[in-house]
């Protein structure tokens, strides 16, 4: 196995990049490796702070099935959503 | 590092990563309300053999033909934030404790994070992405695997594509599935 093939040594190297060269990792991946932040929000490399930190607003909800639609997502962990519909008649 | 296409091609395919991907858990009904919950998963990727997926898609498209090949659901499996992973969290959001796999030791690599980054670990896979993909280190965790509704999938697909996995990686994948599968549990 080559070195550059080699899943530790790669992983090594990344680590290393990460302590070594901060201009070539954003902050928030970075935050990713700080064990004291908090995680939330770290899967993409590229996501703003502002939509890391904002809570998801997925409370339980009562719709009615067509007011029910989907909204945008911005997620590092799996999250549970329940919802609640009222049952129309009409 | 794993080889990555990001173009989307015509169908949904085995290697296919999508995102923020809503599978439904638990679905009631009491007196005139309807309760269902879903999970969201960040990221899965698709593990139905793509010979099943080629089909599934010329039997879609062709009225002419019958619905024999169309398939119902396709398997997935989802991938972790490889961080999380090791701190036994990836799945906190759900109320659950993973096991906490000890990374390293003095500095070095502990022989369970050897096993889970060298895809020696039967149940992991363990994935990185190159700077095209907005992915961080990941890990598939093949004993959770679900199901999607194929016709839902088709749905979401163009809005929530990321990648698919370039065919010797996917086969590698697809192979440490099966096997896992097809693992015999001995007393």
């Amino acid at each position: 196995m080559t070195e550059d093939y080699d899943p530790i040594h790669v992983y090594n190297k990344y680590l290393d990049n990460l302590t070594t060269s901060e201009s070539d990792y954003s902050p928030e991946f970075d935050k990713c490796h700080d064990k004291s932040y908090d995680i939330q929000g770290c899967m993409s490399k590229t996501s703003t702070p502002s939509s890391d930190s904002e809570p998801l607003e997925h409370p339980d909800v009562s719709l009615t099935s067509q007011e029910f639609k989907d909204d945008e997502y911005s997620i590092s962990k799996p999250k549970r959503i329940t919802i609640t519909a009222k049952i129309s008649n009409d | 590092m794993i080889k990555v296409n990001n173009d989307i091609g015509l169908r949904i395919s085995q290697g296919d990563i999508y995102k923020n991907v809503e599978y439904i858990e638990n679905f009631k009904e009491e007196g005139d309300e309807i309760k269902f919950s879903k999970i969201i998963f960040p990221y899965v990727v698709i593990l139905t053999q793509d010979c099943d997926l080629a089909q599934d898609c010329i039997f879609r498209n062709d009225d002419s033909k019958s619905d024999d090949k169309i398939i119902l659901s396709v398997l997935v499996a989802p991938l972790y934030n490889v961080d999380h992973f090791f701190q036994g969290a990836h799945l906190s959001e759900l109320g659950k404790k993973m096991m906490e796999v000890k990374q390293k030791k003095k500095g070095k690599l502990t022989t369970d994070a050897k096993n889970i980054f060298q895809n020696n670990n039967p149940r992991y896979h363990y994935l990185e992405f190159d700077e095209t993909v907005d992915i961080v280190p990941s890990i598939i965790d093949f004993k959770q695997y679900f199901s999607l509704n194929t016709d839902y999938l088709y749905e979401i697909r163009s809005a929530n594509f990321v990648c698919n996995i370039s065919s010797l990686y996917r086969e590698d994948i697809s192979h440490r599935f099966a096997s896992f599968l097809a693992r015999i549990g001995l007393p």
